[in-house]
């Protein structure tokens, strides 16, 4: 197979070369010229788009690019997707408990076993396109490890059956919680000029939140939204649990004095009206983690938009 | 799974209504088009991606909901079962099929080993180490060539020490004979002796000591006509080591210091009575007395090493009471001379270091005053604790990660340029370089002169001093370098 421009952007030495660095068994009869197809898949879903028409891309590039593949893993996805019963024999003992475990953690007990059990069919290849039998391991590229891809396509397949609204439980569910939040209703006449204060403060707070850096802007939403653990955040984001909690109060505090600054200044209210902004805000949307996390936390935050 | 409630709370100060605000506008993000397959968001969490498409996702993730459940989802399956137990407390310790018998033989080593300890570290009696010191002249006295110092008890030697100045150990002791040891008589017998001591006879000597009797009445004259000071008895702990390595067990083994001394009466009437005599005498005592306290505290450190020696190698009759009578002892261990205690050593992360662990020891003082290298972003910290380790913390300190870079390189210096880029120089050309703070590339150096500086820009742009005070300076992370001559 070559690159949609006809170049080969991995010849056989070099197949032959990541092949035995790979270290994949004998007995999984895997051939240079199987893996240099599945290298060659590789090296053009990273390339193919990004490089100049016709052209491959620089050897350097490419050869960094090969290095940095979890040649094992790519080889055992190479090798169950041709059929050998030998890596597939290996990949159900190592991958099979992970796979059910990660399904569990992401689609609770009862969906589990059915989106675990769709999935191992598609990897062992049920589907037929023009002939060929057609696995879901081609569309691994070595980029991550294996059980990393696994629970990415378990994620996704759960989220979008979600959002089709497979699921029985109503989406309606999820607004129970923030109805109980609402507060008691006030004896005072509502002032007419709330739905004004929050509409601003909504407007300039979204205008600081697209302004942050994305990296701060991520964290918040892993927290506000997402609601992950400061462990969590720290594992998707590369940085110590006590850093992700020093950054979200950094940020959470200069947000806070940005929309001051801005109420103040642009809006020219007085700190009055700031506090009455800050007042009618809690009150709208108050934030209550814990009537959430007594609701259970199985279901994608997503469900509410 | 560990839940926010466990989380440290992040603010110092609640705020809800700011928490309210953000909570609702990151919320409220329009779905985006372009959303990574599933083997990109993979490599994403793995942290495989390129900075530059690190970055490009970050952007796309920030405002993509769709994408970050998807990340959630895989984060909340991805810890593994040992980091969700730990996180949920104390439960995961009684989950697990070997908590019952790990606490039971926990328990049952504890059980067996603490009188054990007790029994090794229990003070050595004085009057034992003072009859144990050699004699300078032939004054006959008796003595007791039981391993005295098996535990060092330091106030107790010195004591000794001081006590046995003008005492003569007993000439012709043989060499270590565990049936000198004296068994402890009971603990009424050792009280009423200590109260109103009177001249042990041969008959009393061998009834606490069968074994021992004959070696040790027919070298004594017992005549103590002074008591035997209830301080010096209160202060002779039971003679453990006796009853440890010899035959002769003693009736008080771990008891009181009243019962199980009352194997030293003997010794220190025999003792006190020397002691008089040398007072008498005209004899230049003082020169003796330095002799014998000189000859006492070698004879002490010896003494150590053998009763050390015995307790690791517990055979009878094996040599090494020597120093009583200070022929055929063997040479003292070279550990041996440790014997006051030190202070506790920590190390740089404030862990006890133990003194027998002396690799830990040496390096422990070598990086007892570390230079911290931080960015300026503070986005990474690092220090070099020696012996080709570098320890990296991505939280300003709180946690330290440990590396090691090369066992036999010495690092003398770093630059933090920014993020998470550190260079290291050593010496003989040695340069390494990160750029995520945890994994490390060695640079081919120009020269394998010793480097002693470093200043740096970026990950690609640094300069080095060599000791010879030529500067090396590289634009491309270290791939060519120009030298300047001073």
């Amino acid at each position: 197979m070559t690159s949609s421009r006809g170049h080969r952007i991995v010849n056989i030495e070099m197949a032959r070369k990541l092949l035995a660095k790979a270290a994949a068994p004998p007995d999984w009869q895997l051939t240079a010229e199987q893996f240099q197809i599945t290298l060659e898949r590789s090296a053009t879903h990273r390339f193919g788009s990004g490089s100049a028409a016709g052209e491959p891309p620089e050897a350097k590039a490419s050869s960094a690019y090969f290095e940095s593949l979890r040649l094992a893993d790519l080889a055992l996805a190479c090798a169950c997707s041709a059929g050998c019963s030998a890596a597939w024999d290996h990949f159900v003992a190592q991958y099979r408990p992970e796979l059910y475990r990660a399904a569990r953690a992401i689609a609770g007990e009862s969906g589990a076993r059915e989106l675990a059990d769709s999935l191992y069919a598609e990897l062992f290849g049920l589907r037929e396109k023009e002939g060929q039998r057609k696995s879901l391991f081609d569309y691994f590229h070595g980029r991550s490890k294996l059980g990393t891809w696994l629970r990415a396509i378990l994620a996704q397949r759960h989220v979008d059956d979600f959002r089709r609204g497979r699921k029985t439980d109503s989406l309606d569910d999820a607004d129970d919680g923030e109805q109980h939040n609402e507060p008691v209703a006030s004896n005072t006449a509502p002032d007419p000029e709330r739905e004004k204060y929050l509409v601003m403060m909504q407007a300039t707070l979204a205008a600081i939140l697209d302004a942050l850096a994305p990296g701060d802007r991520l964290r918040l939403a892993y927290y506000y939204v997402d609601e992950l653990t400061l462990a969590q955040i720290g594992k998707l984001l590369g940085e110590h649990e006590a850093t992700v909690s020093r950054k979200l109060e950094r940020t959470r505090r200069e947000v806070r004095q940005q929309v001051e600054a801005a109420l103040l200044k642009e809006r020219k209210l007085s700190e009055a009206q700031l506090r009455l902004c800050f007042e009618y805000a809690r009150e709208q949307w108050p934030f209550d983690l814990t009537l959430r996390l007594q609701a259970g936390q199985s279901r994608p935050v997503s469900a509410r938009d | 799974m560990a839940s926010r409630e466990q989380d440290k709370a992040p603010y110092k100060t609640p705020d809800k209504a700011i928490d309210g605000l953000l909570r609702r506008s990151l919320a409220q993000t329009p779905p985006s088009q372009d959303c990574p397959a599933p083997d990109i968001l993979a490599a994403y969490y793995d942290r495989s991606l390129d900075s530059q498409e690190a970055t490009r996702y970050d952007l796309h993730f920030s405002t993509c909901a769709h994408c970050r459940v998807q990340l959630a989802a895989m984060v909340r399956a991805g810890e593994p079962e040992a980091a969700k137990k730990e996180s949920s407390g104390w439960g995961w310790l009684t989950q697990r099929w070997w908590f019952v018998p790990a606490l039971a033989t926990a328990a049952l080593a504890l059980v067996v080993s603490v009188p054990l300890i007790r029994r090794i570290y229990q003070p050595v009696p004085t009057q034992q180490v003072a009859m144990n010191a050699p004699a300078p002249a032939a004054v006959p006295a008796t003595g007791s060539e039981s391993d005295a110092a098996t535990s060092a008890d330091t106030q107790l030697l010195d004591r000794a020490r001081k006590e046995a100045a003008p005492h003569a150990a007993p000439a012709g002791i043989p060499e270590k004979n565990k049936d000198l040891r004296v068994a402890a008589p009971s603990r009424g017998e050792f009280s009423a002796k200590s109260a109103s001591p009177r001249p042990l006879s041969k008959t009393q000597d061998a009834e606490r000591a069968p074994a021992a009797a004959d070696s040790l009445t027919a070298q004594s004259e017992p005549a103590p006509s002074a008591p035997a000071s209830s301080a010096a008895a209160r202060r002779a702990a039971p003679a453990q080591s006796a009853a440890r390595s010899s035959g002769v067990r003693s009736s008080a083994t771990g008891s009181s210091g009243a019962g199980a001394t009352g194997g030293f009466t003997a010794q220190n009437q025999v003792r006190q009575q020397n002691q008089r005599q040398n007072q008498q005498s005209n004899q230049p005592q003082n020169q003796q007395q330095n002799e014998i306290t000189a000859q006492v505290q070698s004879q002490t450190v010896q003494v150590e090493a053998q009763a050390r020696e015995e307790r690791e190698e517990p055979q009878a009759g094996s040599a090494g009471s020597g120093a009583i009578g200070g022929a055929g002892a063997p040479a003292p261990r070279s550990d041996s001379k440790q014997v006051t205690e030190a202070a506790p050593l920590y190390s740089a992360d404030g862990k006890l270091v133990l003194r027998g662990d002396k690799a830990a020891v040496r390096n422990a003082k070598k990086s007892s005053i570390l230079r911290i290298y931080s960015s300026p972003d503070d986005d990474g910290w690092w220090r070099l604790p020696g012996d080709g380790y570098v320890e990296f913390s991505p939280d300003a300190g709180e946690d330290w990660h440990r590396q090691l870079l090369d066992r036999d390189a010495q690092l003398l210096t770093g630059a933090a340029p920014g993020g998470r880029v550190f260079w290291i120089v050593g010496r003989e050309g040695v340069i390494y370089l990160t750029t995520n703070g945890t994994k490390w590339k060695k640079i081919i150096p120009p020269d394998n002169a010793d480097f002693v500086a470093i200043t740096a820009r970026d990950a690609r742009s640094a300069s080095i001093t060599a000791s010879d005070r030529r500067l090396f300076t590289t634009e491309d992370g270290g791939r060519t370098w120009r030298i300047t001559t001073p």
